[in-house]
């Protein structure tokens, strides 16, 4: 357990040395909300390889956002996999995000935030990993601080996670229910050089190091997650990115995924 | 003698002027990046008082023309801003005066609401003239501890008419403090 919480450690620290970025991460959220009366559509996919199973699957995630007030986001999203075949809805998330402190300055705000969210699975539990999104029923709760400094950003996220049995799909006994999350989340934008309008397209690099700890097991894992960004027209996000396990000992679905997002916001559509 | 009497007939001055503001000049705090001005771009242009906003992306600058004849309110613009996420960094606001002689604590009421003067000479305003906007949420919280520094009035803090105004403004009442 001392190993697992040190290598947690170094893989924390390790990260925070590459720190760059803007903060419209692509694995984490960030604890600034998007405006108030906007909606927003996104469309995941994740692909990845199932080592226990020797094969390839997929997971598609549509989700809805929305910006109910200035400080105060929801997002609903559904799941469908084809991890145990054929593809089918596999369950859903309600994700909700209160802002409750911001101190913005010119080109710089310092923002924290608290979230919930509710998931609800229906797929049989044979690993140890805990997700509320995409695995398991359960709650989440967790703070976010994030420090945006000119054209650089750092984000960090806590979130305590208990999962309950998949309706009928019960959690094996020697599995945990309980688990600490945690993320360092960086990025840099870096086209374009000069901003002259909104039409040019951004393109941001991210990097993300995302990990999970259950002291009742002491098992963990520490993911590095790179990524690539286009904001087209400044409305339209386009993200790809490869989440790959850098460290761990937990019993996993995958130690590794490639990502596809496509987003879209509609101002004052509300 | 003179001078004291007359500024002190200007501190409790309240003048009722036929003014239109026109124009707006708006910094934005807390963004970077082109989508989040944008946000805050199509949050002004949709106020019903604001006839277009140009954008200089880089510094977060908005530049508002006003409709002819349009009731601006600052409170509009700084709500469309912060319902975006962000906060106002600064507001300046061009309005075409009547001519009037204005100092210190002078209140005028004017595009149909009032505004406290502060930090400024006596002087006479006639014709095109921009004001800053001194208000909490107007101006970095730096600058708005820094103004403090001149006026005690209970007014300033609240953004609300208070005992210390001219008793022709109601109590509560709404009351912009600004500076040419």
């Amino acid at each position: 357990m001392k190993y697992s919480l040190k290598m947690l450690l170094f893989c924390l620290l390790f990260c925070t040395s590459k720190l760059l970025a803007q903060e419209l991460f692509n694995y984490a959220e960030p604890a600034s909300n998007m405006a108030a009366h906007s909606l927003g559509l996104r469309w995941a996919s994740y692909h990845f390889n199932e080592p226990h199973l020797e094969r390839q699957s997929t997971q598609f995630v549509p989700e809805l956002m929305w910006g109910i007030s200035k400080n105060w986001m929801l997002h609903a999203d559904a799941i469908l996999s084809n991890s145990e075949r054929p593809f089918r809805f596999i369950g859903s998330s309600l994700y909700t995000k209160y802002r409750f402190f911001s101190r913005d300055e010119v080109h710089r705000h310092f923002r924290m935030a608290a979230f919930v969210r509710a998931g609800m699975n229906n797929s049989h539990v044979h690993y140890q990993e805990i997700k509320t999104n995409g695995m398991n029923t359960g709650t989440e709760l967790g703070i976010i601080a994030t420090q945006l400094l000119h054209k650089q950003a750092i984000s960090s996220t806590v979130s305590w996670a208990y999962i309950t049995d998949n309706g009928s799909n019960k959690i094996h006994d020697s599995n945990a229910r309980q688990a600490i999350n945690l993320s360092l989340s960086t990025g840099r934008l870096m086209l374009p050089r000069h901003y002259m309008s909104y039409k040019q397209t951004n393109l941001n690099l991210m990097f993300e190091v995302l990990a999970q700890y259950q002291a009742q097991l002491g098992v963990y894992f520490c993911d590095i997650a790179p990524s690539l960004q286009l904001i087209i027209n400044s409305q339209t996000r386009v993200d790809f990115g490869y989440r790959q396990q850098l460290a761990g000992t937990m019993d996993r679905m995958t130690h590794a995924a490639w990502m596809f997002k496509i987003e879209h916001l509609l101002f004052n559509a509300l | 003698m003179k001078k004291i009497l007359f500024l002190s007939a200007l501190i409790v001055a309240c003048f009722q002027v036929q003014a239109q503001i026109q124009s707006a000049q708006l910094s934005a705090s807390g963004l970077t990046c082109s989508m989040c001005s944008k946000s805050i771009f199509k949050a002004l242009i949709q106020l019903p008082s604001v006839a277009s906003v140009d954008v200089d992306i880089e510094q977060s600058v908005f530049t508002i023309i006003f409709k002819p004849d349009a009731q601006v309110f600052p409170d509009d613009i700084k709500k469309a801003v912060t319902d975006a996420g962000f906060a106002i960094a600064s507001l300046q606001m061009t309005a075409n005066f009547p001519a009037a002689d204005v100092g210190k604590d002078t209140h005028l009421q004017f595009a149909g609401a009032t505004y406290h003067l502060l930090n400024m000479q006596v002087q006479h305003i006639e014709g095109i003239r921009t004001f800053s906007v001194l208000d909490k949420n107007f101006v970095t919280t730096a600058v708005f501890r820094r103004n403090k520094k001149f006026t005690q009035m209970a007014c300033y803090e609240t953004g609300h008419a208070a005992a210390c105004c001219h008793h022709s403004v109601k109590s509560g009442e709404r009351i912009y403090h600004i500076t040419f």
